[in-house]
């Protein structure tokens, strides 16, 4: 199909008829900035092409001019076939359709349908485009991206196209019906995850619940037939608690058990009375033995006690004579001590003599010493009153000579005065002239003379020069040299002295007196340093001592009055040593009187003991003769014979009886017998308890027994195993259904599917050359839906993942595979491609250019742009709308 | 004296290949069975029904399965009837004839559960030697002791036992073994026995009853569903017996052979002849082969599977008609496309391979046929 030229009038922003210019075969380009109306031409294309002219739906109304009510006017002229056609439609107001060519001219619906039937497309419903392949080949702005989307009768035409190439290709759909309907089927037993649903889930899940409940009842009926079982067990030990003769062998036995233990008690008693007899016979022998054998010890014994007594007899004799030995030697030794003793009083008094004398001399020397020292002490007292009594008489002192001192100072600080303000006089007398210059009457000698007051010169053989000094103040110097010598007058009387000199030697004896003074103080200090006393207590204690040491003398003195002549310490050493040798004497007297008191003691107690055990023996001796009499009195030795032999006869007959007794003794043992009745008495009166046991047991049993019978187990086991068979039956007629139907699905899908293969083979092939120049080595995967869903290069990469651009250039192959298909059948194909191919690099660009004139060899291409000069080298031809009816409203 | 000799009526019994609405009727029947046979016994003037055991399927029926017959012989107290214990209602201690004495039995129903002899009348003149069995198994020949059983001079003995004349092989040991020749050795005038399902004459004084409603496709003998009416004329006069139908089911077993239409429609012919008049009274276990084209299968599955599965009260079905499409049933899918295409794989499969795959594709097959018929009315 070629279109040749398209008229718009009253469409959208087209108010006024434009004409689209320089359509022709090939590819032609209409390039126009934004809003020129490019889409609008398009929709125009379809419009009139597309919907039918009776139709005010909305497709139609948005046909109309913006901002007001028109009738939209489209007219196209294109070639068919090798015929050309006009076709022209008005919407809405006076709407009408016409469509010329050849010979035909045909109006309204007949143009319609004509039309249809040319572009092999169906009428749309309802005011909607007709439909066919037309409308996934002019692809409006922003479809470019996506694959065609195909109506029914667009995949039919793809489907008659393709099948018109493969003359076995029918029964396509009754395929898909048969799917559909086995998927449905399969639906109802097995979902999606083909997990059993509905009836067949049902089945298994019936089988698996009449599977437990057999297998509780089968638990059931096993404890059922358990309780069965003990129920006989029970029965068979009720039965043998039960039995009479048992019980009665039982009784039976107890009561032998009883005259057994009768038995042996009976023995057990006689038994015990003839061991009593026998014992006691035998003891009569002991006593009788004893009783002999008591008379021969006791005449024994009495024989040995006199025997021992004069044993003892002799040795008192022995121990007597020690003991008087003993006393005399003790007496002896007290007698030296007594001398002894005195000799020791006798030394201590002598002794105590020369101590006496010699304490004397020491009081004495001692008496001596204390006179001295109370002699000093007065000497000392003395020479202080002396020192002070003249330290008292000195009028002169320090403070004193003070004064007499600045007076002194005074008076030459006067004279100084007045000898300054004099008139001085330097006397050189030649020689010979001595004594004749005279001066107020006495003689000038050489040198200076000062003259204070008014003076009289006189010089030998001269004359008389009468001086009077011209002194400033002269009267003052001279009153105050006046009071200066009063001063010093006045301190020299105070002083008791007549000059200076005078006063200067008083002070000297002052202070060689304070010394003497000093002096003396400090000898008596030395003597009261040690007491701290003042002198006169000092010297009353020193007086005092030595009258102490007069009465001590003169006591020891009266001691002593026989005193004898020599060294007192001699004497005294003499006295000590003489006392030391008595002491020694005294001593060891002593010791010999406390060193024979052992023996003594020995003697005594020696005897002592043998006297006590003289005395026992003679008591024993005695006390044995008494027993001995006593017993023979009672019980003559014949007779004790006699008793003996009767007892050995007596205890002989007892023996023999108790022999006699053992061999009549019963088996067994009296604990045995006991025993033997205790378990025996245990066993019925157990036998009872266990009877009502068992009966209680068997009562249980029995009522579970009845419980479980009521349920009839037997028979709900066979019906459960009825259910579950069933349910098998059922779950197995599930599954075969189940493997029929996928059995019966594999089947069709698979021959479907290598159908579908045979009859995409011509659009995959038809699609592939532009492909494979676009993407070299790319396979692009082919849906029965027509659509491109993967490319296949190194690997799949499925459509939604390739980029923009990909997509786009993939999807404008589609179409140009699916034009090429249509006019390799004899369909008309055009393709409008509306702002397509933007995403596209400029390799791809080329490419697509190439792909694109390469196809514009078989088909008319239209493309729209707003980027013409993305499109410069496509060699394509270039459009215009002009106005029509010559206004120049074309572009460019 | 006249009696009526019956066993095997295990009340309670579960078919297994029944479905839940066929059971009930099956159960059912057991019971109106018994009915029946009073009925019979009054009609031909028996004094009593003896009962060869096995008067219940199971030893722990419910409550209500117990008492059941029991209310039955409840509506004839001018019988006698005389029960024995049989393998499967054994006599255990504590169990279901224990159960039963304690329900409370009226005294024409009489439960013999001593192996003792008991007179069948008032005068004496007929004594009944029952041995019922006191385990599922018993070893050794319960009906032994009737040999030394005294009983009055002259009177009729009449043995009633439950167990099999002959051992079945090696899987089925002796057990419940009875001697052939009980009666002549025991003196009965005749013995009564209980166990085979089937009506069984095994001398003249010795009779198998059958069970009175047969309860499956293999029973032996007459096939079951009758009982017997007995006539004593004497201790030493030979029994006469009488077998009369006191059953309603008709069980049988069926072969076919299926290559043709023609096959079907014979089978379908012989089924329904089995009783004309009422079907529904007639289960058959079918075992079929052979192989259909697919238009034939449908017939199958219309006629005999679909068509005889309702009329009949049961038809349970071994085994399938294979399938064997030809190259005719395979135009009916068109001359090409998918749906050829899958039939002619879905063929090949059914050739092939295990039969179990075999089956599953011929089925399969089949399936797409009535799809692609019913999905596109211009194919076939």
């Amino acid at each position: 199909m070629i279109l040749r030229g398209l008229e718009v009038e009253q469409v959208r922003r087209f108010g006024d008829a434009v004409r689209l210019t320089g359509l022709g075969p090939g590819i032609n380009l209409l390039g126009a900035p934004n809003e020129f109306g490019k889409s609008t031409l398009l929709a125009a294309l379809r419009a009139v092409f597309l919907l039918a002219h009776g139709s005010k739906a909305g497709p139609v109304a948005a046909l109309q001019p913006y901002g007001g009510r028109g009738a939209p006017r489209i007219a196209v002229d294109f070639t068919l076939d090798g015929c050309d056609w006009r076709l022209e439609k008005r919407f809405m107001q006076r709407a009408f359709a016409r469509l010329e060519g050849g010979s035909e001219r045909l109006d309204g619906d007949a143009a319609e349908a004509r039309l249809h039937d040319l572009l092999g497309v169906e009428a749309g419903r309802r005011g909607t485009e007709a439909m066919g392949l037309l409308n996934a080949l002019w692809v409006t702005q922003g479809h470019s991206l996506v694959q065609p989307d195909f109506s029914d009768p667009a995949r039919a035409t793809i489907r008659s196209c393709l099948e018109a190439d493969l003359d076995a290709m029918t029964g396509g759909d009754a395929a898909g019906r048969v799917l559909s309907r086995v998927d449905a089927d399969l639906a109802v037993l097995v979902d999606k995850r083909d997990n059993p649903r509905g009836r067949f889930r049902a089945a298994k899940e019936g089988e698996q619940e009449a599977a437990a409940e057999l297998a509780r009842l089968d638990g059931r009926r096993q404890a059922l037939e358990d309780d069965l079982s003990a129920m006989a067990d029970l029965r068979r030990r009720l039965a043998h608690e039960d039995d009479a003769d048992r019980r009665e062998k039982e009784r039976a036995d107890l009561a032998e058990a009883g005259r057994v233990r009768d038995r042996l008690r009976d023995y057990d008693a006689r038994y015990r009375t003839a061991r009593a007899v026998r014992d006691h016979a035998a003891a009569q022998l002991v006593a009788v033995r004893q009783d002999l054998a008591a008379r021969a010890a006791w005449e024994s014994d009495l024989a040995i006690g006199v025997a021992r007594i004069a044993e003892l007899d002799a040795a008192l004799g022995a121990a007597q004579a020690a003991q008087d030995a003993a006393a005399a030697a003790h007496a002896g030794r007290l007698e030296a001590v007594q001398v002894a003793d005195a000799a020791r009083r006798a030394a201590r008094e002598a002794l105590d003599r020369a101590a006496g004398r010699v304490e004397r001399a020491r009081l004495t020397h001692e008496r001596r010493e204390a006179a001295a020292a109370l002699d000093r002490l007065e000497q000392a007292a003395q020479a202080v009153t002396r020192a002070r009594a003249e330290l008292d008489a000195c009028a002169i002192d320090d403070a004193r000579m003070g004064t007499i001192r600045k007076a002194e100072r005074a008076l030459d600080a006067a004279r100084a005065a007045g000898r300054a303000q004099a008139t001085t006089l330097d006397v050189a007398l030649a020689d010979g002239a001595r004594g004749r210059l005279m001066l107020d009457g006495q003689a000038l000698e050489d040198g200076r003379i000062v003259v204070t007051d008014n003076a009289v010169l006189r010089i030998e053989g001269i004359g008389t020069i009468t001086i009077a000094p011209a002194s400033h103040g002269r009267d003052a110097l001279r009153a105050e040299l006046v009071r200066a010598e009063e001063g010093l007058r006045r301190a020299l009387e105070a002083a008791g002295c007549v000059d200076v000199a005078g006063a200067e030697a008083a002070l000297a004896v002052r202070r060689r007196t304070e010394l003497v003074f000093q002096a003396a103080q400090t000898v008596l200090g030395g003597l009261l340093a040690a007491a701290g006393q003042v002198p006169a207590t000092a010297t009353e204690a020193a007086r005092q001592r030595l009258a102490d040491l007069d009465v001590r003398i003169a006591r020891i003195g009266e001691a002593e009055a026989d005193g004898a002549a020599g060294d007192p310490l001699e004497l005294l050493d003499a006295a000590r040593e003489a006392m030391q040798v008595a002491e020694d004497a005294y001593e060891a007297a002593h010791r010999a009187l406390l060193a024979p008191d052992g023996t003594m003691r020995r003697a005594a107690d020696e005897l002592a003991r043998l006297r006590a055990e003289a005395q026992v023996a003679r008591d024993g001796v005695a006390q044995l003769a008494r027993d001995l009499e006593a017993a023979r009195a009672v019980e003559a030795d014949d007779a004790l014979s006699a008793r003996l032999a009767a007892s050995l006869d007596a205890a002989g007959m007892a023996e023999q009886a108790l022999l006699r007794i053992e061999e009549t003794r019963p088996d067994g043992t009296e604990a045995l017998a006991d025993a033997a009745i205790l378990r025996l008495e245990r066993t019925i009166q157990d036998g009872h308890a266990r009877l009502a046991a068992l009966r209680q047991e068997m009562a249980a049993r029995e009522a579970r027994i009845r419980a479980a019978e009521g349920d009839g187990l037997d028979e709900r086991i066979a019906a459960q195993e009825r259910l579950r068979a069933a349910h098998a039956a059922e779950d197995a007629a599930c599954e075969r259904e189940v493997a029929i139907l996928k059995c019966l699905r594999d089947a069709v899908a698979a021959a479907e599917r290598a159908a579908t293969e045979r009859y995409l083979a011509p659009l995959a092939r038809a699609v592939q050359p532009a492909l494979s120049a676009l993407f070299p080595r790319a396979v692009a995967t082919v849906e029965p839906d027509f659509s491109i869903s993967a490319l296949s290069r190194r690997i799949d990469e499925p459509f939604a993942t390739l980029s923009d651009g990909t997509r786009e250039q993939i999807a404008v192959l589609a179409r140009l595979g699916l034009a090429d298909l249509m006019r390799a059948r004899g369909r008309p194909a055009m393709l409008v491609l509306d702002d397509a191919l933007t995403y596209a690099d400029s390799g791809r660009l080329d490419r697509m250019f190439d792909i694109l004139t390469e196809a514009s060899g078989r088909m008319q291409i239209l493309i729209l742009t707003c980027r013409t000069e993305l499109f410069t080298g496509l060699g394509a031809r270039r459009l215009a709308v002009e106005p029509v009816g010559g206004q120049d409203r074309s572009a460019g | 004296m006249r009696l009526l000799h019956t066993s095997d009526w295990q009340i309670g019994k579960v078919f297994r290949f029944a479905d839940d609405d066929i059971l009930p009727v099956l159960q059912q029947e057991r019971l109106e069975a018994i009915g029946r046979i009073g009925r019979l016994a009054r009609a031909q003037g028996a004094d009593c029904v003896v009962v060869a055991g096995d008067i219940y399927d199971h030893l722990r029926p419910s409550e209500r399965t117990l008492r059941q017959p029991v209310e039955r012989m409840r509506q004839f107290p001018d019988l006698r009837w005389h029960l024995i214990p049989g393998n499967h209602d054994f006599n255990e201690r504590d169990g279901l004839w224990d159960r039963l004495v304690r329900t409370g039995l009226p005294d024409h129903i009489v439960p013999h559960l001593a192996h003792a002899p008991v007179p069948l009348d008032e005068g004496g003149t007929a004594w009944l030697l029952p041995a019922g069995l006191g385990h599922r198994h018993v070893i050794g020949d319960p009906t032994a002791w009737m040999e030394g059983a005294a009983t009055p001079e002259g009177a009729i003995r009449v043995g009633l036992a439950h167990g099999s004349v002959r051992s079945f092989g090696e899987d089925a040991p002796g057990h419940n073994l009875l001697a052939i020749d009980r009666a002549r050795q025991a003196g009965l005038s005749y013995l009564a026995l209980g166990d085979w399902h089937g009506a069984v004459k095994i001398d003249a004084r010795t009779w198998y009853s059958g069970t009175p409603e047969v309860d499956g496709f293999d029973v032996g003998g007459a096939g079951g569903g009758q009982a017997l009416l007995v006539t004593l004329d004497g201790p030493r006069a030979e029994p006469v017996v009488e077998l009369h139908v006191v059953g309603r089911f008709r069980w049988e077993r069926a072969q076919a052979v299926l290559t043709c239409a023609d096959d079907i429609a014979a089978l379908e012919g012989r089924l329904r002849a089995l009783d004309p008049d009422d079907p529904s009274r007639v289960l058959v276990w079918l075992a079929v082969s052979g192989a259909l084209g697919l238009p034939d299968l449908e017939g199958w599955q219309a006629r005999i599977v679909d068509g005889l599965g309702s009329a009949l009260r049961l038809l349970r079905i071994d085994g399938a008609p294979g399938l064997a499409a030809s190259s005719d049933d395979l135009e009916a899918f068109g001359p090409g496309g998918a749906v050829r295409a899958a039939a002619e794989t879905l063929a090949r499969q059914a050739g092939e391979g295990d039969d179990a795959a075999r089956a599953i594709a011929a089925a399969a097959l089949q399936r797409l046929y009535l799809l692609a018929r019913d999905g596109a009315g211009g194919v076939a």
